[in-house]
């Protein structure tokens, strides 16, 4: 079905569309949930030794939020880089085009064609990249302040334990729930 | 027959007048603690440890009582000559710096059990010796907490973030 409805694109139009999609490559998922996970797992040690919540007795806690905050906080990674992907790449363009034109200039071999692609190509590679790494940093920076100002004290009188669940879990669903937000 | 009851008689008076000596020009050597992180603890602890040394040393101080505020207060003899006083105060109304407590023998905790029947200060009592406690005040935590930092810090890098996005969207 798929091979049907990608007959009638172009190999341009492919990556154009690939560009415009929320898809991520492997490599980028597998970044995302990386991060995710070691940003998840932080607070274990918060709970752990400030909050002294028995490590061996909330085993099944931990690992149940930390898995689910893996998957909020990388849906979040994702729908963000998305968002700001584009807008980057608005903001970028022209001393990246200032920038590889120069570099192509030189050569007068190829066509403008090709040298319009690889500023395209290249605009798109530094707008992946700093939305990338920009998404990662500001839903890590937005979760573990809401997670240190929730703990601390919103959730101070309660039960350590229901205190990190609900801490934890409301955090990442929240980052997960802004970042479909259209700005 | 007689002579000899009657020098046995003096005899024992005499065991008697010698073992029970007034304990005079009293030496004290004081040991104290008192208890100082109020992170952990609800209530200060004051313990004091001291040694007294009679003239002539053969001479026992006896039973001691202590006068707290208007209590009288047993002091706890742990050895020959070495007695012990503790006591707990709240963290709030706990005394600092050096504390006197009024150390009564015998003869005082009669004094001041006739002082108190009839009305009179019991301050005014004189004491056998006085045993000073220092206490500098107990440790309550940092000025800043931790979490309030770690808090304020995290707020900024947030701020920081959220300024850079709404550049990036703007």
């Amino acid at each position: 079905m798929s091979k049907n409805q990608n007959k009638g694109f172009t190999k341009e139009e492919e990556l154009l569309l690939q560009d415009f999609s929320r898809n991520v490559s492997t490599k980028s998922s597998a970044l995302f949930y990386g991060n995710a996970l070691i940003v998840s797992t932080i607070p274990i040690w918060l709970f752990w030794r400030i909050h002294m919540i028995d490590i061996s007795s909330s085993v099944v806690p931990f690992a149940v939020v930390t898995a689910l905050s893996t998957y909020l906080l990388a849906i979040a990674y994702r729908n963000t880089k998305f968002t700001l992907k584009h807008k980057i790449a608005v903001k970028r363009e022209e001393a990246v085009t200032r920038e590889l034109g120069k570099k192509l200039a030189e050569d007068k071999k190829m066509s403008k064609k090709e040298k319009d692609e690889r500023i395209l190509w290249k605009k798109n590679e530094v707008a992946d990249f700093e939305a990338t790494t920009f998404s990662i940093f500001y839903n890590n920076a937005l979760f573990l302040t809401i997670v240190i100002v929730v703990s601390f004290y919103v959730l101070r009188s309660i039960t350590p334990t229901i205190n990190y669940i609900v801490s934890i879990g409301s955090t990442a669903g929240l980052l997960a729930l802004w970042s479909t937000g259209k700005h | 027959m007689k002579s000899l009851l009657i020098l046995f008689i003096l005899s024992s008076c005499i065991v008697k007048l010698t073992s029970s000596a007034a304990c005079k020009d009293v030496q004290v050597s004081t040991k104290s603690y008192t208890t100082e992180d109020a992170t952990v603890l609800s209530q200060i602890a004051y313990i004091s440890e001291f040694r007294v040394k009679c003239n002539p040393i053969s001479a026992n101080p006896g039973n001691l009582y202590a006068l707290f505020k208007e209590n009288i207060i047993p002091v706890a003899n742990v050895a020959p000559n070495k007695y012990q006083i503790s006591w707990t105060e709240d963290l709030k109304t706990a005394q600092v710096g050096d504390i006197n407590v009024n150390i009564f023998d015998e003869e005082g905790y009669s004094a001041l059990k006739k002082a108190s029947r009839s009305g009179e200060s019991l301050q005014e009592v004189p004491h056998f010796f006085t045993i000073t406690i220092n206490h500098p005040g107990s440790y309550k935590g940092p000025c800043i907490s931790c979490e309030f930092l770690a808090a304020i810090f995290s707020l900024l890098i947030a701020y920081y973030a959220i300024h850079l996005r709404m550049k990036f969207v703007s």
